[in-house]
């Protein structure tokens, strides 16, 4: 939150950057992690922080006033979508996505150029930009650099996103990397020369180069060279195997600038959030705890809990007993249950209020940690919550070592951890275990029970473990009205 | 009609205590008096409940709620409509995912469950959700001994026991007796099976009560059944009359195809049978001229189904609620249309009207608007920077353009609801203010002939 903490001292020694429109400052550093205040024309947030995902002008169910309640300080605004509906020349005319959707505090839009290779199969990237089949009229559209910062100062955010070459971290294809990691080098000489709005808006440029140590050094070098307002580490959280991610982010974020803010796009499992932060990165966005609010499943400190489970049904502990949220503090797990079950959005937005309070106390506590100078600690602490039978997984071993900090003393490795992971979420998902492990929970102090425990796990391997339940769920239609 | 039943309340009383001298059975129609006609003006009568949850003045609103939840709006904008003074909460829903259990066992009891505990708000249970109407007809099977009901965990058949057992997890203030509850237009030999288990079912749902502690200080209400005959009505009124302890009744199953008359004539030969102390509630009556209408009847009570209607269909509430406002929108439509946020909370529903002119009106009614509220699915709002209406002090429109609820609408995002059902909602809360104040003028012939004048001059000159 703005302004918390004390002032550390000799601000003057630790990295900032004054931008026309972003002045960052670095006010704590622990290791390679850092506590900064990145002054933007409509807010002045403090990182590490998360940022909501507002795909089309909303939060998923929530009021923009709740999101300030929340503490929410950026949200994220998705181009691609904005330009379908409502059209950037629309929000213009009604004076900009702030004002059109009435938040006062920062917000950031995407380049739309991930959506179109994402979402639209029939997506073809050359030198001139991404073709694309409208998904409107079926027209061949053509989205080039010059076109999406334009479309992008309409929206007016505070921060706006280059367009880059996007290559899945998961293909195969070498050259096709080297490709795009240079045309990403070239195509923000092309962002930069259209950028119209640069006293108003920041450009950040992405980072790209796949898992390829030499190409992202390439671009590492391209982009800093070309001095942007912030840098932003793309090309990730596509699916790679989680060693190479923090290989990467941890490559990048010492090859980047130590006075400007670095953002590691579609990043939202909490447990990434704090290695990425110890690696020394500053800001995060994912649709995972507003998209996962939705199929039931709640964030808390030992992992997650899946409220359509029947051991929730008597259980009248709040979803986080450590949160002071609204949700936490009126309603039980008991009362979630059979309305998370059947898909109710009243459930799915009470989740997903508490799953957006839940990011933004972690990124709190983050920065806290950081501030206190006792960062290392509060991972030991977060990774031994998470992993209490001590199955940590390599590459959060792997990121800890990259960041300096030690794991010792939290159960040995296991080297076969993420399967191990993987079969404790299948636990989690049989109703007898946390509900035999619910009277436990309570007393253990810190050390959940073997379900929340495996709960946690299933959080860990996240997209893996989470699949299962998160098809199933998308069959079910939210029941409005019975 | 006995002295007791005429004899008012105290008023203010916040328990149960002073009720209970009267839950004696002597066998007239005794009724509860936690209810107190405070004033009456041509047929309308501005009352005042007091319950252990506050003292609700009437004609009152009953916010609707749905499995507990008020719909859309989480407890922190529920505190957004301070007027929201009481709940209507369909006490089927808690017979099963919850069962009543969970909601006795909870710590604080099932409001604090519900989190509807604070701030107090007069909770009134129901035996069925007026915005769903789910008749199964042939399927449904009632026999004497239970009621056949769809909930949300499909069919399932329900016994007076099992359903009190329900409401009094709730721990409710009002709660309304299990009836076979069927449509208008049920036939002729399905009513009158219809009122003997209704009949049947009260004395059975008044006995289970007795023994339920949470309903010592709840007034129970009477389901009036019958479909669209007249005679069997008044044969199921005056079966309930007969049954002592009763706060109150309520003409149920309205709002399923009758005509106006025939709700009128339905209304008056029920109420006819109940003592003047008597609460009166209709289920299901809506539209703001049903509302005057009822109110003219002497009914105190509404629930919100129109509401949950309205925002499922991206409507507006629009109309002016006082003269004076009606004043403030004709002279807004007269100048320029006002800037977003522009007009003062006396000009309220000004924007409504800047949208004069009969071609204007022909365009309203294609896109399903009238005098009364606005669409905002239409193309018309695309860039309108307006609030939802002009003036509201609420949450959605001292915050939010029609242009963004249009967007909201149009991308299928789910804080378009949320904002409708604030609006919406604070506006039928005022609705109601201004038809108690009327009353306590002793002017609300004179308001609802002013009300209905309007939507009169809509239909025939289209403004
Ligand atoms: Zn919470
Ligand atoms: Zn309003």
């Amino acid at each position: 939150m703005a302004g918390a903490g004390a002032p550390p001292p000799a601000l003057g020694d630790l990295p900032s950057s004054s931008s026309p429109a972003l002045k960052f400052q670095v006010l704590a550093q622990c290791g390679r992690a850092r506590a900064s205040r990145m002054t933007l024309p409509h807010y002045v947030c403090e990182t590490p922080m998360f940022m909501p995902v507002g795909t089309q002008g909303s939060v998923k169910g929530l009021t923009s006033g709740q999101l300030e309640d929340l503490g929410c300080q950026v949200i994220l605004g998705n181009t691609y979508h904005l330009e379908n509906r409502p059209g950037s020349e629309l929000v213009a005319e009604m004076g900009g996505l702030h004002s059109f959707i009435n938040w006062p505090r920062g917000m950031l839009t995407d380049s739309g150029g991930f959506q179109m290779v994402s979402l639209l199969h029939l997506a073809d990237i050359s030198e001139e930009g991404v073709t694309f089949q409208s998904p409107t009229d079926g027209k061949r559209m053509l989205l080039t650099p010059e076109h999406s910062i334009q479309v992008q100062n309409r929206l007016g955010a505070d921060i706006i996103m280059a367009l880059d070459d996007v290559v899945p971290s998961t293909a195969a294809d070498a050259a096709r990397f080297e490709e795009a990691t240079h045309r990403t080098t070239r195509w923000i000489d092309r962002c930069i020369a259209a950028h119209g709005r640069p006293h108003e808006q920041n450009l950040f440029a992405i980072v790209q180069g796949g898992l390829d140590e030499r190409l992202r050094e390439i671009s590492l070098k391209g982009l800093v060279e070309r001095d942007t307002p912030g840098y932003a580490i793309g090309g990730l959280a596509g699916g790679e195997d989680k060693r190479s991610f923090v290989k990467v982010v941890s490559q990048c974020t010492a090859g980047l600038p130590a006075g400007k803010p670095r953002y590691v796009m579609g990043i939202g499992y909490p447990l990434d959030i704090v290695i990425c932060s110890a690696l020394g990165a500053d800001m995060y966005d994912s649709v995972y705890p507003t998209r996962t609010a939705r199929f039931g499943v709640a964030l808390v400190p030992d992992g997650v809990l899946k409220l359509k489970n029947s051991a929730y049904a008597r259980d009248y502990r709040p979803l986080d007993e450590e949160c002071g949220c609204m949700v936490c503090r009126r309603y039980t797990r008991a009362f979630l249950h059979p309305l998370a079950a059947k898909g109710l959005a009243f459930a799915a937005n009470l989740i997903t209020y508490h799953n957006i309070a839940y990011m933004m106390r972690l990124s709190a506590q983050i920065r806290q940690a950081i501030k206190e100078g006792r960062y290392p600690e509060f991972v030991r602490q977060f990774v031994a919550r998470q992993f209490p039978k001590g199955d940590i997984p390599d590459w959060v071993r792997d990121g800890c070592q990259l960041a300096g900090i030690s794991l010792d003393g939290l159960a040995a490795a296991t080297g076969v951890a993420t399967a191990a992971a993987g079969a404790a979420g299948g636990q989690a998902q049989g109703g007898g275990a946390a509900a035999a492990a619910a009277a436990a929970h309570r007393d253990s102090g810190g050390v959940a029970g073997v379900a929340g425990g495996s709960e946690a796990a299933a959080a860990a391997v996240g997209a893996a473990a989470g699949a299962s339940s998160t098809i199933a769920a998308e069959q079910q239609q939210p029941d409005r009205q019975g | 009609m006995p002295a007791c039943c005429s004899a008012g309340h105290s008023g203010g009383s916040r328990a149960g205590a002073g009720m209970h001298a009267h839950r004696h059975s002597s066998g007239c129609s005794h009724m509860l008096t936690m209810f107190k006609v405070v004033s009456t003006s041509d047929g309308a009568r501005r009352g005042e409940l007091a319950t252990a949850s506050g003292t609700l003045p009437t004609p009152a609103l009953l916010v609707y709620t749905h499995r507990g939840g008020v719909l859309n709006l989480t407890p922190d904008l529920l505190e957004k409509l301070p007027d929201a003074q009481a709940v209507q909460i369909d006490g089927l829903q808690f017979v099963n995912q919850p069962k009543p259990e969970v909601l006795q066992q909870a710590p604080g009891g099932g409001r604090r469950f519900l989190a509807l505990d604070a701030p107090p708000r007069v909770l009134v249970a129901t035996a069925r959700d007026p915005a769903i109407y789910e008749y199964l007809g042939a399927m449904r099977q009632a026999t004497k001994e239970w009621a056949s009901v769809s909930i949300h965990t499909g069919a399932a058949t329900v016994t007076a026991e099992q359903y009190v057992e329900a409401v009094a997890a709730l721990q409710p203030d009002l709660w309304v007796a299990l009836s076979d509850d069927i449509p208008n237009d049920s036939r002729s030999d399905r009513c009158p099976k219809s009122v003997d288990r209704t009949v049947a079912w009260l004395p059975a749902c008044m006995a289970a009560a007795a023994g339920a502690p949470a309903l010592a200080g709840a007034g129970a209400l009477a389901a009036v059944q019958g479909g669209q005959y007249v005679n069997e009505r008044i044969r199921c009124a005056e079966a309930a009359a007969k049954q002592p302890g009763l706060a109150g009744v309520v003409v149920a199953a309205l709002g399923t195809g009758e005509s106006p008359e025939l709700r009128a004539t339905i209304i008056a030969e029920v109420t006819a049978r109940f003592p003047e102390g008597a609460l009166r509630m209709v289920s299901s009556v809506g539209t703001p001229e049903d509302v005057l209408e009822a109110v003219a009847q002497g009914i105190d009570l509404f629930d919100s189904a129109h509401l949950v209607n309205l925002v499922a269909g991206g409507y507006a509430l629009s109309f002016p609620v006082t003269p004076e406002e009606e004043a403030a929108q004709q002279a807004a439509a007269a100048g320029p249309p006002p800037a977003a946020g522009a007009a003062g909370e006396t000009a309220a529903a000004a924007g409504a009207a800047a949208d004069g002119g009969a071609a204007q009106e022909q365009c309203a009614a294609d896109r399903g608007e009238d005098d009364s509220k606005i669409n905002l699915w239409s193309l018309a709002y695309r860039t309108d920077a307006r609030p939802l209406l002009p003036g509201c002090s609420c949450f959605a429109c001292a915050n939010h353009t029609r242009a963004y609820l249009h967007h909201l609408l149009q991308t299928h995002e789910m804080t378009a609801q949320v904002l409708l059902e604030l609006h919406n909602t604070h506006h039928y809360l005022r609705f109601f203010a201004a038809i108690r104040d009327g009353i306590a003028a002793g002017r609300f012939g004179e308001y609802r002939a002013w009300f209905l004048g309007r939507r009169q001059r809509w239909l025939v000159e289209g403004r």
